[in-house]
């Protein structure tokens, strides 16, 4: 009886718990968010929706966000830069505070941002600016080449940059996309990318073609990306593995020549992808600990170094779960209800983690993967190994539905953020 | 044989009804772990469920049909581009607060 009677109220205090994450909190708890991208966006909206009188500060380097995703269609000719360009101005009207400027200093300790040589401090600071380069990855290439060899890896001036290099090429030139080692934001991206510009390539340049340079010998999707490949494109796209010196080690820009272990190419237009890791500001304040990246909880995605700091997106560590603005905008929810949990002093109910990433290989075209996953040995796992994504041999229809899919994810996701 | 079909529809939709039924009191708790897991959903059905182009809003359903649609998609019964991949995520509870949660109708 006894047991029973404190279970009861065991069980009581915990449903007690679970309710109070919709409560209102203490106007005075103050949250910065570095980086006002899919993970800080999503966040900054998240919390508003969830708690109107919470202080809600978004420090962001830019006027603008220009996404990542649905950016390769935008160098396939699909649509202009503005279809990805989104403003800060609902967040703004919502009484979200945007800071425009570069966060120089990050003191994790006292929660603490310098910007434009002010310093403002946080009860809860959360980290989410994205990648940075590893310039030195490859020999040659710097922060100046990306301007005669783009990148295209931020969306924004680099992809307006090599959406032009690609217009101005004539038919019959070589396109090369060097791709990174392993882990980089968007695995499936320059993939996707190589099929839009084909998509494009084979409508004005027809008999151009396209070499992937890679550092990998496999890539998610490769069968479905291989299958539309055969279909649209044959004899235009070529990919050579890592182990069979695909991996690019060196650039000359003034000649336009790429360099692998063993072979010399000589690209029309080059597009460079370096090596990456977590945004400078989180390695400057050691949250990294050394490893490119940024070891957190995998329900809250608090740092493992530091309470009350967290870090979501590209940035972070988070298991097996990639580097997607998907990810991104659910890693944010996930961390929205751990800081307004621990506002309210109480437990909370973690979130379910998805990753669902569509792949374009022409506008009526589409493939996606879909992941969900769970924790386990305290890191994000898969919970399916198998059935993740498309199958292979699905019909037109079947793939014109998954590219009205994901137009609507995008608009979709992007409202969660900017709308 | 027609009469015998009809019965057996019958009784498989009274199914439904009973097996939805017991559980409809959902409890705030439940409410709240719906709301946790409805996160995941909103990033492709939009904000509270209620979607942009192509992908269905899904705060619109009854109960029964959300559990049904949910529950078929997960055991791979009823076709569908991604959302049988997907459901294959949830537990049948889980799916009953997911339902709890989008046919409550309430915006924080």
């Amino acid at each position: 009886m006894q047991l029973g009677r404190r279970k009861f109220i065991h069980k009581g205090l915990a449903l007690a718990a679970l309710c109070t994450v919709r409560a209102r909190a203490a106007p005075t708890a103050r949250v910065g968010i570095i980086g006002g991208g899919f993970g800080g966006a999503s966040l900054a909206r998240y919390l508003r929706r969830h708690d109107s009188s919470l202080s809600i500060t978004l420090i962001e380097r830019d006027t603008s966000f220009v996404t990542c995703p649905f950016s390769n269609g935008v160098l396939g000719g699909l649509y202009g830069i503005s279809h990805i360009t989104f403003g800060y101005e609902r967040l703004k009207e919502v009484g979200i505070e945007v800071i425009r400027g570069e966060a120089t200093h990050l003191d994790p300790v006292k929660k603490s941002v310098v910007v434009a040589g002010k310093s403002l401090a946080f009860d809860f600071l959360v980290v989410a600016p994205g990648i940075d380069f590893d310039w030195g990855s490859i020999e040659g290439y710097s922060a100046k080449v990306a301007s005669s060899m783009p990148h295209a890896w931020l969306a924004g001036a680099q992809t307006a940059l090599l959406r032009q290099k690609l217009e101005h090429m004539p038919d019959g030139g070589l396109f090369i996309i060097a791709i990174p080692p392993m882990p980089y934001r968007c695995p499936p991206g320059p993939y996707e990318r190589a099929s839009l510009v084909a998509y494009y390539f084979k409508q004005h340049k027809p008999k151009s073609k396209i070499l992937l340079l890679d550092s990998s010998d496999a890539f998610i999707k490769q069968d479905l990306f291989m299958e539309a490949w055969q279909r649209f494109y044959p004899s235009m796209i070529e990919w050579v593995p890592g182990s069979k010196s695909g991996k690019v080690v060196r650039v000359e820009p003034s000649a336009g020549k790429i360099f692998t272990a063993f072979d010399e190419y000589r690209a029309a237009v080059a597009n460079i992808i370096p090596a990456q890791h977590a945004g400078r500001i989180a390695l400057e304040a050691g949250l990294d600990a050394g490893t490119g990246y940024c070891a957190v909880d995998p329900q809250t995605f608090e740092s493992h170094h530091h309470p009350d700091v967290f870090v979501i997106g590209d940035a972070s560590i988070a298991g097996e779960m990639p580097k997607s603005g998907f990810a991104a905008n659910n890693q944010a929810k996930a961390c929205g209800r751990a800081i307004l949990a621990s506002i309210a002093g109480q437990s909370f109910a973690p979130a379910k983690l998805l990753n669902i990433c569509y792949s374009m290989a022409k506008p009526d075209y589409a493939f996606s993967i879909v992941d969900g996953f769970e924790v386990r040995n305290n890191t994000i796992q898969l919970s399916f190994a198998d059935q993740r994504t498309t199958p292979l041999g699905a019909d037109a229809n079947e793939h014109r539905l998954e590219a009205d899919s994901a137009r609507s994810w995008f608009a979709n996701i992007t409202t969660d953020m900017f709308g | 044989m027609k009469l015998q079909r009809t019965l057996m529809s019958l009784s498989l939709c009274l199914f439904t009804v009973v097996t939805v039924t017991v559980t409809a009191t959902a409890t705030a708790a439940d409410t709240a772990r719906g709301e946790a897991l409805a996160d995941g959903c909103t990033s492709c059905h939009g904000v509270l469920g209620a979607s942009q182009g192509h992908i269905p809003s899904i705060n619109q359903m009854s109960r029964v049909q959300f559990i049904t649609a949910l529950n078929e998609y997960r055991e791979q019964k009823r076709t569908a581009t991604i959302m049988n991949r997907i459901a294959r995520t949830y537990t049948p509870e889980e799916i009953e607060q997911l339902a709890d949660y989008f046919t409550q109708g309430l915006a924080p």
